[in-house]
């Protein structure tokens, strides 16, 4: 007996230590245990929270434990050149985290990082690197932003004497909306083909209806941004069904914005609730870790309700490079609930992961994190990773049912809006 | 760095003096064979726990659940106080991960692992012919066969957060160690019928303790990352020896 438990403990003793031990990684909201040193450890720091915390390691083909084989050495480099006495500049570090990071698949990704020596030779205090503009400015069909342009859309209707319709009404509102924090533009057409029939179209900027509709019926900038959306909404709703021909919602250039404004853009056109996508977050710091795909349903929104489908009527979406975020979403999901809906104009961004602020960083501990005002760095990322129709669309971005390039129009934006027109007059 | 190495060498060398304590109980048992086959079944339930980093996600918190596990046996016995055994059973080790952040607190997911085990054991006994106890020790080999989810998880619009029941198997990845290892020890008691030195049927209980010492999370070449299971049986089993 005694034999026995010496044995056992003997045993015991030997493969107790035999497990290894994580390493450590702070609690990332926890800025004042953030530091690091040197440009190696800042990079190591860096390195980790992207391991821990982006969420798109499932789909993102970008070799992370090579990234770091390849530069950490390019790193301490640049730290004996800071010890030997010697500016190691910004442009020197950008060029060492494009090589890192600028293939991440995060379109939303933004990389800013303050040089932690600054040299004299700095012309600024930080830089940035946005992966996702890198790959989209490669794409062949890649153009400048319209920009004025859009803005400036009426105007170049009205004088658009070779147009096939009219424009029988329209209105245009560039209002500061505070709950935004900045400028939304709208403009709402209404197009009367030659056969009399209409079509309610709209354009924004961003994807901020759900904010200025809360102030709808007050008496600020924004309540006149909510009732030129009130109008198209109503439009959509009230015109006899012989009488409307489809719908337009011009999303190129819309940068994105709130989510919720998917209940008036699918939910006024559903009669039950549905699911129109799946979110899920990052859980664990593996980077295969994730939540459960979760359902995201929209239900019906009575206000401006009307049965599209049963009555067969056309609901089109113009996008084009700079649909971003929210704005390529959206059609994504009308695309994916809708059975009327048709997508018009450009492969979007690519950028197709909600986001929460800083603030909310324990949500997941992925998604944007540190401050580039108050630390060394600030990293932008998507705190969720987001399918529609069972496709994750970040880094690719949604391809529209109908090519229309404005490269092979010579930059024309209005190709697009006529395509977009005549398939809803061969409807 | 001297420390280290120390510390190295004093596991090599009690990891030396095992193998030739156990080599020599098995040299000693054959010397003394008065063996008999014995094959049973048994079940139970089970509590294991994870441990495993949560990497400064600081409101992941994991505790143990209970399942059930399942095997058959089978014992040699080399003399009256030492046998060698062999279980082949399914166990389902699970936990659980509960949010302690105030607005995400209701989510939860239990993590169902089944694993086909084999422990195999020496199996140190003693007391009277009928009653006698037991005292277990090994290594086991093991496969991961599936694992099942199931929870509240939540999504969230700009202004709300909603919650979702979920109930699903998990697909593995890449990062999934399926074959893993590890030691297993514990005590036992067996009633024999017709006592121990005659072909009899037992009843037997076992409480068992598996550590595992394999990762079934491959880790990252620059990130260590490792999660192991401990896991506490409890069973009951039925053997009949001949």
């Amino acid at each position: 007996m005694k034999r026995n438990i010496i044995i056992l403990a003997i045993i015991a003793l030997v493969f107790s230590g035999c497990r290894k031990e994580a390493d450590y990684h702070p609690y990332i909201g926890e800025n004042d245990k953030l530091a690091y040193d040197s440009y190696s450890t800042q990079f190591e720091f860096l390195w980790k929270c992207v391991s821990t915390g982006y969420v798109f390691w499932d789909v993102d083909e970008t070799d992370w434990d090579a990234v770091y084989e390849e530069y950490m050495p390019k790193f301490k480099a640049l730290d004996a050149k800071h010890e030997a006495g010697q500016d190691v500049t910004l442009a020197e570090l950008e060029t060492l985290y494009k090589g890192a990071m600028g293939g991440m698949r995060d379109h939303h990704m933004n990389i800013a990082v303050r040089n932690l020596f600054p040299s004299p030779n700095d012309a600024n205090p930080y830089f940035r690197v946005r992966p996702g503009m890198m790959e989209v400015e490669q794409r062949d069909y890649y153009m400048e932003s319209l920009g004025d342009a859009q803005d400036n859309l009426i105007a170049f209707l009205d004088n658009d004497i070779d147009a096939q319709y009219e424009l029988a009404a329209h209105e245009s509102i560039t209002a500061f909306v505070e709950e935004v924090g900045g400028e939304v533009t709208y403009h709402y057409c209404l197009f009367t083909l030659p056969d009399g029939r209409k079509i309610p179209y709209l354009w924004q900027s961003m994807a901020a209806l759900t904010p200025v509709m809360h102030s709808l019926g007050g008496s600020n900038a924004a309540s006149a941004a909510a009732n030129i959306l009130d109008h198209w909404l109503k439009a959509i709703k009230e015109t006899p069904r012989e009488q409307l021909a489809g719908i337009i919602l011009d999303n190129r250039c819309n940068t994105g914005g709130y989510q919720d404004d998917l209940d008036y853009l699918i939910g006024s056109f559903l009669n039950e609730k549905t699911e129109i996508m799946k979110t899920r977050y990052k859980e664990g710091p593996g980077r295969l870790e994730h939540s459960v795909w979760t359902p995201y349903y929209i239900e019906p929104l009575a206000q401006y309700h009307r049965d599209i489908t049963a009555e067969n009527i056309p609901y089109v979406i113009i996008t084009d490079i700079f649909s971003i975020s929210m704005g390529e979403i959206e059609p994504a999901t009308i695309k994916a609930v809708l059975p009327t809906s048709h997508v018009i104009g450009e492969r979007t961004f690519g950028a197709t992961g909600p986001l929460q602020p800083t603030n909310f960083i324990d949500l997941n501990y992925g998604g944007p994190f540190g401050d580039i005002n108050t630390m060394q760095h600030y990293i932008y990322t998507s705190t969720f990773e987001c399918s529609i129709g069972g496709k994750v669309l970040e880094g690719t971005g949604l391809t529209p049912d109908q090519e229309v390039l404005r490269k092979n129009h010579n930059g024309n934006f209005k190709v697009q809006l006529d395509a977009a027109i005549e398939y809803i007059q061969r409807r | 760095m001297h420390h280290q190495i120390y510390f190295n060498m004093k596991k090599n060398y009690l990891k030396i003096i095992a193998v030739v304590l156990l080599c020599w109980t098995a040299v000693e048992a054959n010397a003394q064979m008065n063996s008999k086959w014995t094959i049973g079944v048994k079940g139970g339930w089970n509590w294991t726990n994870i441990d495993r980093s949560n990497m400064g996600r600081i409101d992941e918190t994991y505790s143990p659940l209970g399942n059930y596990d399942g095997s058959l046996q089978a014992r040699y016995q080399l003399t009256d106080w030492l046998a060698v055994r062999a279980d082949l059973g399914i166990i389902s080790r699970s936990f659980r991960m509960d949010r302690n952040l105030h607005y995400l607190d209701p989510v939860y997911t239990k993590y169902t692992n089944d694993y086909l085990m084999l422990p195999l054991m020496a199996d140190f006994s003693f007391g009277g012919k009928k009653l006698r106890g037991h005292a277990f020790c090994g290594g086991f080999g093991s496969y991961w066969l599936s694992a099942h989810l199931e929870g509240k998880t939540y999504w969230m619009t700009d202004y709300y957060v909603y919650f979702d029941d979920f109930k699903e198997v998990r697909e593995f990845n890449s990062e999934d160690q399926r074959f893993i290892a590890g030691a297993v020890g514990g005590l036992g008691l067996s009633y024999a019928f017709f006592g121990s030195n005659e072909a009899s049927p037992a009843i037997s209980l076992d409480v068992l303790y598996y550590y595992d010492l394999v990762s079934h999370h491959k880790g990252y070449a620059h990130l260590s990352d490792p999660r192991y299971l401990n896991t506490l049986s409890i069973t009951l089993g039925i053997s009949c020896s001949f």
